[in-house]
């Protein structure tokens, strides 16, 4: 939308050097001061007029007696939208303080209350940019409030999902929380503590169901035996899972509005993959995301393009780091080549193959990160369930299957992806339609049965959100009190 | 003759048995080493398992789980993205174009 606005400054900018150079150039090479140099841009004096004021923002019309009631209710009721971890004493507003209250809370609301400067470099997955005065202008004069505070929050199962799952942990909490498990606790006790979290759990059931049902809910190898990772993580506190709830839903809030209905969407966290088509999910696979210290960005982006046996470019940050240290002579015996730069300097390609880093399928879509979804030869990691390990691109338990989706429109292409692999050509085949590929990093979700699942937040970006809105959103909820003891699960 | 040897040899029980010192240690040779045996002295108890409220001490099998249960699973994990209808929408629409904040 300012698109204009980078064109007419980057045209006063080319202005700027012409004359510059001109004003520089040596006397042989400079056209006479009567006749315009040939190839300096032209511009009709229409594109250097002055910009145009800004528009005055819209007015809100005053608010009435009743409006103003519910909407200083409705300013108290953040903590139902995961904006305050508790619910708080807040003073009634009036005029424009209430005003600018409501508009801090619509944006809150709706895209999140992270400055722009403050998102990491690889939370590429942003918020559009949102002004809540218009809407809040006419929802006044036309005293529609209460739809347009419903319309301001993401209009998705999942975000819902997690609203109530906040209210069902609000109320553990409320109640003392749950208490700290041994490995000598009890049978029952051990089946009360899980009930608290699932509801389906009877006193009769056998234990080795119940904690097979919570060990998949967090996430990990369901044996059925309370051990030292499942007691880790019932041994998290219930704040602690508010906060990841609450850390989740603000991320909700960076999603766009309206997701195409056919979309590849990996969660990062959980290190899997789910593709939907006409909204539906169809198929899932296990992926492999990146570890700790290589994350995988959040990002959405569409998928152009499938390389088929891809040669592997690999990073200079790789290289430096992991292979040329190894020596030339160990990475010729195994495969690598090291190839001249047109710079003078050098990289390490990986050839296509069995081998490569890549496997037999990348699927290439645009982004800064240098990250794909791709193959892979060491499938072992697929069947653990500890797979944040790759250099930050996604790897694919089922690579073909996935790609033969994408091109199952196209006749030429349907049934093919296998042919052409072993064919053993390099090649790029483009999709029919581009796919849209969601990066996303969810720590805590709801199933449909309303349970939440949870898992661990192997970036740390749950925490680190936290931080960065509890520095930057006083503005989210002007109304309340300060806290006595400000905490960081107090993300207002 | 006779008794004068009965009441000799019970004189001398007798002073034996009020004399008798007590037992000198064994001599032990010092310069042989004790042989080393295998044997641990006060082995202490083997420690226990802890208590376990686990029915079985081996894992349990997988839980059977259909692949469409997985998928939805996998969907509810990558984000429960379905699209929840608006006032004033019939459905859950499918718009690929738009991505406008509200």
């Amino acid at each position: 939308m300012n698109r204009p606005d980078m064109i007419r400054f980057s045209t006063l900018a080319l202005l700027g050097a012409s004359v510059l150079s001109a004003s520089t150039l040596p006397a042989y090479a400079q056209t006479p001061v009567t006749q315009p140099p040939a190839m300096a841009p032209t511009l009709p004096p229409a594109m250097v007029q002055p910009l145009p004021p800004a528009p005055l923002p819209a007015p809100i019309p005053p608010l009435w007696a009743t409006q103003e009631a519910w909407a200083n209710d409705w300013l108290r009721s953040g903590a139902e939208q995961g904006l305050t971890a508790r619910r708080k004493a807040t003073a009634t507003l009036t005029g424009d303080a209430l005003v600018s209250a409501l508009l801090d809370r619509a944006k809150a609301l709706s895209t999140g209350r992270v400055d722009a400067a403050d998102f990491l470099e690889i939370w590429a997955l942003r918020p559009e940019p949102y002004d809540p005065r218009p809407g809040l202008a006419k929802a006044v004069a036309e005293d529609r409030l209460a739809q347009w505070a419903n319309a301001l929050t993401p209009p998705y199962a999942g975000y819902e999902g997690l609203r109530k799952g906040l209210a069902t942990y609000e109320a553990i909490r409320d109640k003392g929380g749950w208490p700290v498990l041994t490995a000598t606790s009890a049978p029952m006790v051990v089946r009360a503590r899980i009930a608290l979290e699932d509801r389906s759990v009877t006193p009769t059931e056998n234990l080795t169901d119940v904690l097979q049902r919570a060990q998949r809910r967090y996430g990990l190898n369901p044996t059925g035996l309370l051990d030292t990772r499942t007691l880790a993580a019932l041994n998290v506190s219930v704040d602690d899972r508010i906060a990841a709830i609450m850390a989740n839903m603000e991320r909700w809030r960076w999603m766009p509005r309206r997701l195409p209905v056919n979309r590849v969407q990996v969660n990062i966290a959980a290190a899997v993959l789910t593709v939907f088509e006409g909204d539906q999910p169809v198929t899932s696979m296990r992926a492999v995301t990146g570890s700790p210290q290589n994350a995988t960005p959040m990002l959405s982006s569409n998928i152009h393009s499938i390389v088929v046996n891809p040669p592997w470019n690999v990073p200079m940050s790789i290289a430096r780091r992991e292979l040329f240290p190894k020596g030339r002579a160990t990475l010729a015996k195994q495969g690598y080549k090291i190839v001249k730069t047109p710079e003078g300097g050098e990289r390490i390609v990986q050839p296509a193959g069995p081998n490569s880093a890549l496997g037999r399928l990348k699927f290439d879509f645009a982004n800064p990160f240098a990250v794909y979804l791709h193959d892979t030869p060491a499938r072992g990691k697929f069947s653990s369930y500890d797979r944040l390990a790759s250099h930050g691109c996604v790897r694919l338990e089922k690579p073909v299957s996935l790609a033969e989706l994408m091109v199952a429109s196209d006749p030429d292409l349907n049934g093919q992806i296998q042919t052409l692999i072993d064919s053993g050509k390099t090649q790029r085949v483009s999709l029919p339609q581009e796919v849209a590929v969601y990066l996303l990093y969810w720590t805590a979700f709801a199933s449909s049965n309303g349970t939440m699942s949870f898992r661990a937040d192997p970036y740390g970006w749950d925490k680190l959100l936290a931080e960065k809105i509890e520095a930057s959103s006083s503005r989210a909820d002007p109304t309340a009190a300060p806290a006595p003891t400000p905490t960081i699960a107090s993300k207002d | 003759m006779r008794k004068i040897a009965l009441f000799a040899l019970a004189g001398a029980l007798a002073l034996s048995a009020c004399g008798k010192k007590e037992e000198e240690p064994a001599a032990t040779n010092n310069l042989v080493e004790p042989p080393v045996e295998n044997v641990i002295i006060e082995e202490p108890d083997a420690v226990l398992p802890p208590p376990s409220n686990n029915a079985v001490a081996t894992p349990a099998p997988p839980p059977s789980v259909s692949e469409q249960q997985q998928i939805q699973d996998d969907a509810d994990a990558s984000g429960m993205t379905a699209r929840l209808p608006q006032e004033g929408e019939e459905s859950q629409p499918a718009d690929e174009a738009s991505h406008s904040a509200p």
